[in-house]
């Protein structure tokens, strides 16, 4: 017993073993560049970054040459180019990628800072690997600070659009994003805009939209999204589990029947019986489940009776009129009874 | 200034759409932005305006003024689209005045009834902007009369650099009750991040209130439960969603198991699973949904979406609704990317469907 409870741990960890390196817990062959190390020997950025002081050029990476390593490290164990492990390519792409979407100088920010290169990058003294600063670090100073402020993105951000990066030093949009973005987006509408456009919001909140957009964007699998994948299928099923949750953004009681109809779904066009079961209306008192059905998902019913459909819930539930009032006990309007929906039923005010 | 094209293209039925996209952002004084489209089947054609705006800032920050086509959220009320123009003032320190009055889009370009739309909010933010507080007010009238009047509150907390609250509350002036309350808190403790929520809305009250259907219930819905996604490994994510959720007297729940595979540490390229189960009453459906992402190069990835849900009938029976689409996607360059996709379905709307999709897409940079 004991040698299969064993057998078996081996397997575990053997299969863990194989899955290491796709979760990602093998340790990488090239490793973080030992910025800290350096700094503790007493190596002055500059020694290394010679070009940086001057730079003014967005292009320019200013990472050391080869020659940079050999002035002190005068034997180097291994005769290859010491970036092949010494530092990430991916790092470095990092650095391509904000030299291309930032402006940015060192000249002009080594001479503000009196070359202190930590001043901005702080980070030096605790890890390796690259050192671009939180963009938190850029607004402690205050005239980064004024330019955040007045929504000016553009004196540092080239095109922020093609970045394509979260900002997530001051963001998060993690975890289901999508159901508190709502919340989000109105106390903090000036952040979202800072890298969001106003058509974003439109390609699902329009009232009407190109394509939904899991259909535009069909290659971003796990973009979030209400309505992806097999939504058109059980969009019927949820609305009808919570009826309130398409409301809040379709919030024109004719969106289904405008929708049904143009696809021709509508039960008259279909030339369809009733979809309702028998006993549907039943006699007044008798708990019929039509007025249930109604209290709990109005919705529902305003797909089909909406708008002109309404003559046929008023033939009944009418002052004086055999369906009685449809009222919850609560009931309150401050509408006056000659508006709409009231005169239907309250005819001459009453 | 960025623009681009893209245009789609399905197959069985024949549809095409071409949406447009431009617009001037991060200019000190202006922004400019607008998206078009165009859609054509064998049947008929459409297309709309979705946001057309320009947007004229005080280069200090104090005001904005924006005229045009776009998405207003009056605070705890909207989103709501329309024509007209929104003013923002920011006379204090994290203070804002917004106002705005416009016509609410119909669809396309059709003659429309007597609308219009006011509202506004007054918002604070305090502590170096870790509380936000706001109270809003939006007015839209139907044919001279009011079919939506709703204050709203909001609050958001970031109490500390891991938790932040948010709140919302919307009162029907109409109906003298909350259409929707809402709250959330979020934890952020790498590697788990803890979400609980809650919402109380009122479907009645969200409709438009020359609707007969908004006077005959107060029924609310109410949901609350938590999420949670854990960063197991560094390339594996799970997570999951429990809620119960409460329509009247009606009690149900609703649930997902979520797991996604990074296959690189960085870039594309990841595998997802998600199980799921929401019930109510006799309501109920179950289904499992894959997700996969695969590069084959810098310039060409495939992609999968399968999904099956089983859903238990009312009246009897089940139904299984099956839904796959597999495609790729290849960027020629910088400027074109090329994609297609085949997809098969089958719902109670289709027996079955199967469909082709094409999208042609260019980003090119106009010379203002």
């Amino acid at each position: 017993m004991s040698s299969k409870y064993c057998g078996l741990m081996l397997l575990v960890l053997l299969l863990f073993a194989a899955c290491a390196g796709v979760l990602g817990i093998k340790p990488r062959a090239a490793t973080a560049f030992p910025h800290r190390a350096h700094v503790v020997k007493g190596v002055a950025c500059v020694t290394c970054h010679a070009s940086a002081a001057a730079s003014d050029m967005s292009s320019q990476l200013d990472l050391p040459a080869a020659g940079s390593c050999l002035q002190c490290h005068a034997k180097p164990h291994d005769p290859r180019p010491c970036a092949n492990c010494h530092g990430r390519a991916e790092d470095r792409a990092l650095l391509a990628d904000a030299k291309q979407h930032l402006r940015f100088s060192h000249r002009e920010h080594t001479a503000i800072t009196s070359g202190r290169c930590t001043r901005c990058h702080e980070a030096v003294v605790e890890r390796d690997g690259p050192l671009r600063p939180a963009m938190a670090t850029c607004l402690t100073c205050h005239q980064h600070r004024q330019a955040w402020d007045g929504r000016a993105c553009s004196p540092c951000h080239v095109r922020m659009e093609s970045e394509g990066t979260r900002p997530e030093s001051h963001v998060v949009h993690g975890g289901d994003f999508m159901r508190r973005h709502g919340m989000a987006a109105t106390s903090s509408r000036d952040l979202c805009s800072s890298c969001h456009a106003e058509s974003e919001c439109a390609s699902c909140h329009g009232v009407r939209v190109p394509a939904l957009p899991s259909t535009l964007h069909f290659d971003r699998v796990d973009r979030p999204d209400m309505h992806a994948a097999g939504f058109f299928a059980r969009h019927s099923l949820e609305a009808k589990l919570d009826p309130a949750l398409c409301t809040t953004c379709h919030r024109d009681e004719s969106y289904c029947r405008d929708c049904h109809a143009q696809r021709g779904l509508l039960t008259a066009t279909l030339d369809r019986a009733s979809p309702h079961p028998p006993g549907w209306i039943g006699a007044r008192g008798t708990g019929s489940p039509h007025g249930l059905a109604a209290r709990t998902d109005p919705v529902s019913c305003a797909s089909c009776h909406g708008g002109s459909g309404e003559a046929l819930c008023v033939s009944c539930h009418r002052v004086g009129g055999p369906g009685g009032n449809p009222h919850p006990p609560s009931f309150h309007s401050e509408k006056p009874l000659h508006d709409l929906p009231c005169r239907m039923c309250h005819l001459g005010g009453r | 200034m960025p623009a681009s094209g893209d245009l789609l293209l399905r197959g069985r039925p024949a549809e095409g759409l071409l949406v447009l996209r431009s617009g001037l952002r991060n200019s000190r004084f202006v922004d400019v932005d607008a998206l078009v489209f165009i859609g054509a089947s064998s049947a008929d054609w459409r297309g709309d305006v979705l946001s057309v705006s320009v947007l004229v800032r005080e280069p200090h920050g104090l005001g904005q003024v924006r005229l045009g086509r776009f998405i207003i959220g009056g605070g705890a009320v909207g989103p709501v689209q329309m024509d007209g123009a929104e003013l923002v003032l920011r006379p204090l320190p994290g203070s804002s005045l917004a106002l705005f009055a416009g016509l609410p889009v119909v669809p396309e370009f059709g003659s429309r009834s007597f609308d219009w739309l006011v509202g506004g909010r007054v918002g604070q933010t305090l502590w170096a902007e870790r509380l936000g507080l706001g109270v809003s007010y939006v007015q839209r009238r139907d044919a001279g009369e009011r079919d939506a009047e709703e204050l709203g509150a909001d609050a958001s907390l970031h109490a500390l650099s891991w938790l932040s609250l948010n709140a919302l509350a919307s009162w029907s002036l109409i109906a003298q009750g909350f259409s929707q309350l809402r709250a959330a808190a979020l934890a952020n403790v790498d590697p788990v991040q803890i979400e609980l929520f809650a919402m109380r809305r009122v479907a009645a009250r969200l409709l438009p209130a020359t609707s007969l259907f908004s006077v005959i219930s107060d029924t609310a819905s109410t949901v609350a439960g938590g999420a949670a996604d854990w960063r197991a490994f560094p390339r594996l994510n799970l997570g999951g969603t429990l809620a119960l959720e409460g329509l009247g007297s009606d009690l149900g729940y609703r649930t997902s198991l979520r797991a996604t595979l990074r296959l690189a540490d960085e870039g594309p390229g990841k595998i997802g699973f998600e199980a799921m189960r929401r019930q109510r009453g006799a309501d109920a459906y179950t289904g499992a949904a894959l997700r996969v992402e695969v590069p084959i190069n810098l310039t060409l990835t495939t992609h999968a979406i399968a999904e099956l849900v089983r859903a238990e009938q009312p009246r009897g029976g089940v139904a299984l609704w099956p839904w796959v689409r597999v495609g790729a996607s290849w960027a020629l360059s910088s400027e074109w990317l090329l994609g297609a996709a085949l997809g098969v379905q089958a719902s109670p709307l289709y027996a079955h469907d199967v469909y082709a999709l094409v999208r042609v897409g260019y980003r090119m940079e106009l010379q203002p």
